[in-house]
């Protein structure tokens, strides 16, 4: 059930709100959680068994990380909770490409191949088995007490908002609003504010937009311009921002109406300067998950006492082992985005990236003019994105190769105002000052100026504005997938 | 030298900048380079000129400069 489904608009979201506030507080978390398995249930079917277990093993996990805390115990069961969230996770999600590259080893052996179909890929298990590894982990670090009521920390495992594609919750960020939660009328009136400016980012910006970058990288890479190239990379670069932030604007809203407060998942990621700024606003909940359970972990893990010496001393200034457990750590959160060398060698590129930043460029960058170190960023993230959009390695570099004046010889078919329109013209405006803080900075300036009274109309009117734009383009579009939903 | 004097002379080190002065309320937005590489740095640096060790647990609570001295002073005193 995707939240800008017409089903869950007009039918799961009111009766669950409804039911949710008008039965007695005590209530209130059990049916929750029924709403949300029933939210699961419904566009996965059996699957949501893979849920329940996966609530009663971690739950298990958690109390015993609690009662072997200071025996060594503890370590082994941190250990298996680990791998069991991940051998789930590799399972469903990478069983099939794993085989594949065993297979192509053992093709050049002449061995029996190993056969192994695409697994179904259960909604939200890339976020879910990393929010309950977290929650070991932290639970056996004496962060957190482990929850005992069981409904309790089904719910956090569950709860529908955030379920299908994050934020990646962590336990102590919802730990109060999980005891109980009264009616607050102005956290829910936010949350209805956050929901529909989610829904606007995605229906109004990011889905038309996407009809041009689909199309666009759609075309076969020799009938690529330079231009199309560009305009393609461009829509998709919006495109992904505005489709995710537009998610997690309507998970942090839905959490609001429910008295739940979600951390926030992007601040105007694309304003960076550096690509270590970039990852402060991008993916909040993935970027620190990736530092606080695997960077500092490893980090750590990689330093001999020798090298301890010589950090104290200042004659190790670059810690190379730290830049190696950058590269890691973003390999793997390539990986993690989807079984593909596309999106592993595009994490690649940013631990490179990051990694040059920290040893040299990063020094270097400030000195620059602000508009360089602007055009910088871009330059790498867009690049980047090609990487994470194509199909592949090859297509990717046959795209990058477009887009530096290198054109196939068929491009001459495909010209810029084929893909142009007035409705993405407008789309990609309102996209280009949504990335910015600028819309916040005018309604900031509203409501401290001398029309100050006429604020709240205005921004009501707005709201409005875009419930029924969106409405109008749900009614007239078939709906597409978020495509963190995929990941 | 106070916790404070010695704390800013590994920051000078760390983040190679005589100029920096800390203040307890400082943060990471605040100093040139400080980003989870060099915090790697500056903790093992810390680690070794104090003779103490943080547990992952405190690594993750240090909000600011203040919060680090502080664990440093608790760590120093419990010796």
């Amino acid at each position: 059930m995707l939240f800008s489904s017409p089903i869950f608009l007009f039918l799961f979201l009111p009766i669950v709100l409804a039911g949710y506030w008008l039965v007695g507080s005590r209530l209130r978390g059990l049916f929750l959680l029924g709403s949300s398995i029933f939210f699961y249930a419904w566009g996965e079917g059996r699957y949501v068994v893979l849920l329940l277990v996966s609530i009663a093993v971690n739950y298990c996990f958690g109390l015993l990380a609690a009662r072997f805390r200071n025996s060594s115990l503890g370590r082994i069961v941190i250990w298996i909770a680990i791998f069991a969230n991940l051998g789930a996770l590799a399972w469903y999600k990478y069983a099939a490409f794993f085989a594949s590259n065993i297979n192509l080893f053992l093709i050049s052996l002449g061995a029996p191949l190993l056969k192994l179909q695409n697994q179904h890929l259960p909604l939200g298990i890339s976020f879910f088995t990393f929010q309950a590894i977290a929650y070991v982990v932290d639970v056996y670090r004496e962060e957190i007490s482990p929850q005992k009521g069981v409904a309790r920390f089904a719910l956090f495992m569950a709860l529908f908002p955030k379920l299908a594609a994050g934020p990646i919750i962590r336990f102590d960020e919802v730990a109060d609003d999980l005891h109980g939660r009264k009616p607050d009328l102005e956290l829910f009136v936010s949350g209805v504010r956050r929901f529909v400016i989610g829904l606007g980012k995605k229906v109004l910006i990011a889905d038309t937009i996407a009809k041009t970058s689909d199309q666009i990288f759609a075309i076969p890479g020799h009938g690529l311009t330079t231009a199309v190239a560009w305009l393609g990379i461009v829509c998709y670069t919006l495109q992904l921002y505005f489709d995710f932030s537009g998610y997690s604007d309507m998970a942090i809203g839905l959490g609001r109406m429910f008295g739940f407060r979600i951390r926030e998942n992007f601040n105007y990621p694309y304003i960076a300067r550096s690509l270590t700024d970039f990852w402060r606003r991008w993916h909040i909940s993935l970027s620190t998950w990736f530092r606080d359970y695997l960077f500092i972990p490893l980090s750590y893990a990689l330093m001999t006492e020798t090298i301890r010496r010589k950090i104290a001393e200042g004659r190790y200034k670059t810690n190379y082992r730290s830049v190696l457990s950058i590269f890691v750590v973003f390999t793997l959160c390539g990986l993690w985005h989807g079984a593909g060398y596309g999106f592993i060698a595009w994490g690649m590129m940013h631990g490179v990236i990051l990694g040059i930043e920290s040893l040299w460029l990063g020094k270097t960058m400030k000195k620059w003019a602000i508009p360089l170190q602007h055009a910088y960023l871009l330059m790498v993230i867009t690049l980047s994105w090609v990487l994470f959009r194509s199909p592949g390695v090859k297509s990717a570099a046959t795209y990058v190769k477009t887009m530096a004046g290198f054109a196939g010889s068929a491009g001459s078919q495909h010209s810029l105002a084929l893909y142009t329109n007035t409705e993405l013209l407008l789309a990609l405006f309102a996209a280009i000052i949504g990335t910015t803080p600028f819309a916040a900075s005018i309604a900031g300036k509203f409501n401290n100026g001398r029309l100050r009274r006429f604020a709240p109309f205005a921004e009501m009117v707005f709201i409005v504005l875009v419930v029924l734009a969106s409405f109008a383009s749900l009614a007239s579009s078939t709906f597409s997938p978020f495509i963190y939903q995929q990941f | 030298m106070t916790t404070q004097e010695q704390l800013n002379s590994i920051f000078c080190m760390v983040f190679d900048d005589a100029d920096i002065s800390i203040r307890p309320d400082m943060t990471a937005n605040d100093v040139d380079g400080w980003d989870s590489l060099s915090h790697v740095n500056l903790i093992i640096a810390v680690e070794g000129r104090f003779g103490i060790r943080f547990s992952q647990k405190e690594l993750l609570t240090f909000k600011n400069v203040g919060d680090l001295l502080n664990c440093i002073d608790k760590k120093l005193s419990e010796r």
